[in-house]
């Protein structure tokens, strides 16, 4: 090269794609997953009844089905509607059924609210779940579990912490919430002066689950957890809207 | 649910600090939400005790009070106009400094030469109600010197939690069961609930009440008040409505809901003298009822809905809502005041059919205990004697179902190990804070022999009748059949058995016949002419009891057995040998240890099941932040995910590194074609997509105006309907450029269309983009790209659509949407079961002899596809390891035909190639092009 070169000028464009976040997210969640023994299945987003509900310990007409905004779908075949599912969870039962324990699984997908969308919350989300049944499943296993993933996931060590709280196919049932990753826990706007950011539900498995699954009475246990992955990649990539996230501008995906 | 700090602090007896509390119940119950109220500025207002009350010396129509404020305060004086007040009163006293709500500001004066040091003060002075006809007399009960804040509790906290994290404790929707559980969570022994005086007095008054739906309603209590003063009820409880965000309405309405939220049961009350021909009629709406109810709107019924009906129409919605007509009002003085207990299930289908959530149908969808009914109804005697004025003047009538009447009377018993309770939850617990917590929460545990109390119930039952298909709920310990005897026996010791003898012989462990203990249960095969059984029910005959099982008997010491026998009409006793004799099939031990712990289930915890449910409670008091997180123990398999996980992960990875962003679109679409939803929140989302390119190019509509050039995909579901429902993964792509390329796509063929003519495939750069995006995808992904079909279809959608195949399945779609757009989508379904089991690449040696590279030009007919003639010159000769199209040319010289260029590469694994060897090769292939596809040679 001539020594008047100036080498400070830019150099050719190479073709380079992005990932959606949600990608992103779910490959990196897949590999902490993976690294733990957990394999990776998915299940399908319009959903029978049984699978969504009932397999979950949701009787017909319960008040527990509230919690769940549900769109229903139209069954050319059939009298009952299908629905769109309203968790990850629905991936539970259609796993179970068709392995013998032990068992350790992961699943990330989309899921449907039947709500008004605003900032923090989609019609149209996603969750990442993970469920084990074995012989000796314990809360004290869950609560580690948990801690080890999101702490992996956002590369410090982050603190869990439990409230009861109800799920029909969980008991115990927990909502989980961690060590804000945006202050360390010391409050601030993000979560809202807490110290604490909600991630979603978690639990035992309940025994009608496991019956639900065709498994023996009191042969095995297991514990469950589903998160937001919206809420998850909003605050590993500090996004401020969740509606960004369905938007398909490249503003916002060339960014990752 | 919202719930008063101060309530609780009353009915829990326990003297903690509002954030204190609300600590306990957000780590003990539930999320809690806090929120302080100050909605009245009553600063420097407090209770004062009138100790002397004198005539003003200047003025006949004032007087001089003298005021006990406690400790801060002794003796003020203070002249007042009111006519109201006496010796001895609690009174509201402003002192300097307070304001008022009428925007006065209180300050020492002097009227008519005496000092006034404050001001008394009417409801309306200080915002509490409307009244100015005197002075606001005090409870006695207020203390002097008390900030009058406290007294009107408007200084309350309210806590807040999700009624959906209580789904499952309708016994904590009051106050009352709240306080129980705070009593619980600190460990303090449990308080009794509030006990209400049992009321009897001679009936004056008479409704008749018929229960005629025992389905959906399990208890129907109702009492008739007289002389009912309707008006406004006392602050203090309009107060504690208000704070919780509840109207007053008038005293009756009122003492309704307040109880509603101290004990939990809904109340309604009913004018006595708008109830047509003085019936109450518990039944099922008939088609065509309509209800005016008390929101002032008429709701259409059916035949699912339950009503309460005098003798010609509803006059409530059970459970849900009163109705208009029949309604409380300024001029009733006579009521009826219903306490009742609905079936969950009816309650929730009518709400929600009507849209009609209320305080009462929160409370009965979750399935309330049925002797809430009796509290409900003495509180509500107790208060509207007390604060209406009202006489009793009927009996409490209560009309029970035997359901209602087993829930009342069984308790429900549960096995528990201690062992298994510590291993699910990880932590080592001591076996005496496990039981205290369970105390604590009123459950009681009693150490049982548990088969000698098995064997002892047993004997009781000897000589009961039995009757088959027997209720072992409702009808036991009255009547069994063989398999309910079993059942109820084992439940008293908190043991849960399946109900049919079919399923219980394969319940337990089991047994051979000479190991048989007291406690172990024999079962016999069904009689061949017992018509019970259906040959053709599976279920009757399952793998494990081919010949069926059709009856058990439970064994006691001293060779013997109990059974209820369906010959005999009873249970009866036998010899352990004759029992064994005939028809056995197997024998089960249903528990293994001799001793056991048996919890009991208190009447208010319904949603107490089994030992689980009993984890959660221990776990839960124990404080979930003490257990200490502990990685899993057992064998951790190399685990992997699913193969389309990978696939799809595989794809987006090659799609980036040539330039692709990723998308990821909403699955609904506003165009017919695919399924239905049946609740759209917007047009948008009628239908289910049917594809993902229509997303795909409303994103490149959006995105254009933006950049000049960008490549997009989206890997995501399509949904479609034929003879069963699909929803497959897709693949969707999109090119589009403004500007000339910069980064040339590599096709296989290398080679891009020329034209001098502009009118055919050529010139659209996006296709062959596209196209050369695919053809890299499937080698990537090991499709084999010789095998692909590429046919042109039209489609008035797009510019140009070329479907691609492979064997006989069209595997997706790519083409130009405009000149500048290249478009596809692919089915990964197909794709994915196309792809051969194992996609592991195989080495190919290379040889080490040098390549020969020759190059041939034919002038050949436009209509012959380069595909057919890649494919036969391939055949041709294993030598030619290599064909690269590199030139196609149209032109108007050329007519019919187009200028076709490629190389040619031989090479061999053995030996160096001479050219003779090439030249023969070179030769076959010009004769073949001439004579199989009537091409042209042409010289370069």
């Amino acid at each position: 090269m001539r020594e008047n070169c100036d080498v400070s000028l830019p150099g050719e464009k190479q073709a380079n794609g992005h990932l959606h976040p949600f990608s992103q997210a779910i490959n990196q969640l897949a590999d902490i997953f993976l690294s733990m023994g957990f394999e990776v299945v998915e299940g399908p987003e319009l959903e029978t009844d049984f699978y969504n509900f009932q397999s979950l310990n949701y009787p017909p007409f319960h008040p527990a089905r509230d919690m769940q905004d549900t769109y229903f779908v139209k069954n050319p075949h059939g009298k009952e509607n299908l629905v769109l599912r309203t968790h990850t969870s629905n991936v539970q039962v259609r796993t179970m059924e068709k392995r013998t324990p032990p068992l350790r699984v992961c699943t990330f997908g989309r899921c449907f609210r039947h709500d008004a969308i605003d900032a923090s919350h989609e019609q149209v989300f996603y969750q990442v779940e993970g469920f084990v049944v074995d012989k000796e499943i314990s809360v004290s296993n869950l609560i580690f579990t948990m801690k080890s993933i999101l702490s992996a996931f956002f590369e410090k060590e982050v603190e869990i912490r439990l409230h009861p709280s109800y799920f029909p196919f969980t008991e115990p049932s927990y909502e989980i919430s961690f060590t804000c990753v945006n202050c360390n826990g010391r409050g601030c706007s993000l979560c809202k002066g807490s110290g604490w950011l909600e991630i979603g539900g978690s639990g035992m498995i309940h025994p009608n689950v496991l019956k639900a699954a065709g498994y023996k009475e009191g042969e095995w246990q297991g514990f469950a957890f589903g998160w937001g992955l919206d809420r998850l990649t909003m605050l590993k990539y500090k996004i401020n809207d969740v509606r960004w996230f369905h938007s398909g501008d490249l503003r916002f995906i060339r960014q990752f | 649910m919202k719930l008063s700090y101060y309530w609780l602090k009353d009915l829990s007896g326990i003297k903690i600090s509002p954030e204190k509390m609300a600590e306990i119940l957000d780590l003990h119950l539930a999320e809690t939400g806090v929120k302080k109220l100050s909605n009245l500025n009553l600063e420097n207002i407090f209770v004062g005790e009138i100790i002397d009350l004198k005539p003003h010396p200047q003025a006949d129509k004032l007087k001089i009070a003298i005021l006990d404020l406690g400790k801060k305060y002794k003796k003020l004086n203070i002249v007042c106009g009111a006519t109201n007040i006496a010796l001895g009163q609690k009174v509201p006293v402003a002192l300097p400094g307070a304001k008022l709500s009428t925007g006065l500001e209180i300050k020492k004066t002097i009227i008519r030469g005496t000092e006034s040091e404050g001001m008394l003060c009417a409801e309306d002075e200080l915002g509490l109600g409307k009244d100015h006809t005197g002075i606001l007399i005090l409870e006695c009960s207020a203390k002097a010197g008390e900030p009058l804040e406290k007294v009107f509790e408007l200084d309350d906290t309210i806590f807040e939690i999700e009624n959906v994290a209580l789904t499952q404790r309708p016994d904590l929707f009051s106050h009352q069961g709240m306080a129980r559980e705070i009593r619980a969570c600190l460990n303090k022994p449990r308080g009794e609930d509030q006990k209400f005086k049992k009321r009897e007095t001679k009936p004056d008054k008479m409704v008749e009440v018929k229960l005629e739906d025992k389905n959906a309603c399990l208890r129907y209590m109702a009492v008739i008040l007289d002389g009912v003063k309707i008006g406004p009820s006392p602050l203090w409880m309009q107060n504690r409505l208000k704070n919780l965000g509840l109207r007053p309405i008038n005293n009756v309405v009122d003492i309704t809901n307040y109880i509603l939220l101290e004990i939990g049961q809904p109340l309604h009350a009913f004018d006595y003298e708008k109830l047509g021909g003085k019936n109450i009629i518990i039944r099922k709406a008939k088609p065509g009822e309509k209800i005016l109810a008390l929101d002032g709107k008429e709701y259409g019924l059916n035949e699912n809905d339950l009503v309460i009906a005098d003798a010609t129409r509803p006059i409530a919605l059970a459970g849900i809502m009163g109705g208009e007509e029949s309604g409380i009002d300024e001029k009733t003085k006579t009521i009826v005041i219903e306490s009742a207990n609905f079936e969950p299930i009816t309650i929730r289908k009518t709400f929600k059919r009507l849209n009609l959530s209320t305080e009462s149908s929160l409370r009965f969808e979750k399935g309330l205990p049925v002797y809430f009914a009796e509290a409900g109804i003495e509180r509500a005697i107790e208060l509207m004697v007390k604060l209406t004025g009202g006489r009793l003047v009927s009996k409490i009538y209560d009309l029970t179902t035997p359901l209602a009447q087993a829930r009342l009377t069984k308790k429900r018993k549960i096995l528990i190990n201690l062992r298994k309770i510590k291993e699910i939850v990880g932590e080592e617990i001591s076996d005496k804070e496990i039981l205290e917590i369970l105390k604590s929460l009123g459950f009681e545990i009693k150490e049982i022999d548990l088969v000698k109390e098995l064997t002892k119930l047993a004997k009781d039952q000897i000589g009961k009748p039995y009757k088959y298909g027997a209720s072992t709920f409702i009808e036991a310990p009255n009547v069994f059949d063989c398999s309910s005897l079993v059942l109820w026996l084992y439940r008293q010791i908190g043991a849960e058995l399946p109900r049919l003898s079919i399923e219980q012989a394969s319940y337990g462990e089991r047994v051979e016949k000479e190991d048989l203990k007291p406690g172990d249960l024999i079962f016999k095969k069904r009689k061949s002419d017992n018509l019970i059984f259906n040959k053709n029910r599976k279920s009757d005959f399952p793998k494990d009891f081919p010949q069926g099982v059709g009856h058990v008997g439970f064994v006691l010491e001293k060779n013997k057995v109990i059974h209820a026998s369906g010959d005999k009409k009873k249970v009866v006793i036998e010899n352990l040998k004759s029992f064994l004799n005939k028809d056995f099939v197997a024998a089960e031990r249903i528990i293994k240890d001799k001793i056991g712990l048996v919890v009991t289930v208190p009447n208010f915890r319904q949603d107490i099941e089994r030992q689980e449910d009993l984890i959660e409670e221990i776990v839960r008091l124990y404080g979930i932040e003490k257990i200490s997180p502990r990685p899993i123990i057992g064998v951790s398999l190399p685990a992997s995910p699913e193969k389309k996980f990978l696939l799809k992960k595989e794809l987006r990875n090659i799609l980036v590194g040539l330039g692709f962003d990723e998308v990821y679109n909403y699955p609904f679409s506003a165009s017919r074609g695919s399924l239905e939803l049946v609740n759209p929140m917007s047009p948008e989302q009628r239908y289910l997509r049917k594809n993902l390119l229509e997303r795909l190019i409303r994103n490149y509509e959006k995105n254009s105006p933006l950049f000049d050039d960008f490549k997009i995909f989206e890997i995501g579901k399509a949904f479609s309907f034929d003879q069963e429902i699909k929803q497959e993964d897709r693949l969707a792509g999109l090119i589009y450029q403004k500007a000339k390329p910069r980064i040339i796509s590599e096709s296989y063929t290398g080679a891009k269309p020329r034209s001098e003519l502009g009118s055919t495939t050529g010139g659209k750069e996006q296709y062959w983009s596209v196209k050369g995006v695919i053809e890299l995808l499937f080698e990537k992904i090991g499709l084999d790209k010789e095998e692909i079909n590429y046919q042109l279809v039209l489609n008035p959608s797009y510019k140009q659509e070329t479907a691609v195949s492979l064997g006989r399945e069209t595997i997706g779609i790519l083409g130009l949407l405009e000149d500048k757009v290249g478009i596809f989508e692919f089915d990964l379904e197909k794709i994915f079961n196309l792809l051969a089991a194992s996609r592991e690449k195989i080495f190919k040696p290379i040889s080490a002899y040098p390549p020969v590279n020759r190059d041939l030009a034919f002038l050949i007919d436009k209509s012959i596809k380069w595909l057919d003639i890649y494919r036969r010159i391939r055949e041709i000769d294993p030598l030619i390891v290599k064909l690269e199209l590199f030139d196609v040319f149209e032109s108007k010289k050329f007519g019919d035909k187009r200028n076709l260029a490629f190389h040619i590469i031989y090479q061999s694994q053995e030996e160096t190639l001479t050219s003779e060897e090439v030249e023969k090769i070179q030769k076959r292939i010009i004769e073949i092009m001439e004579k199989e596809f009537k091409a042209q040679l042409r010289t370069f």
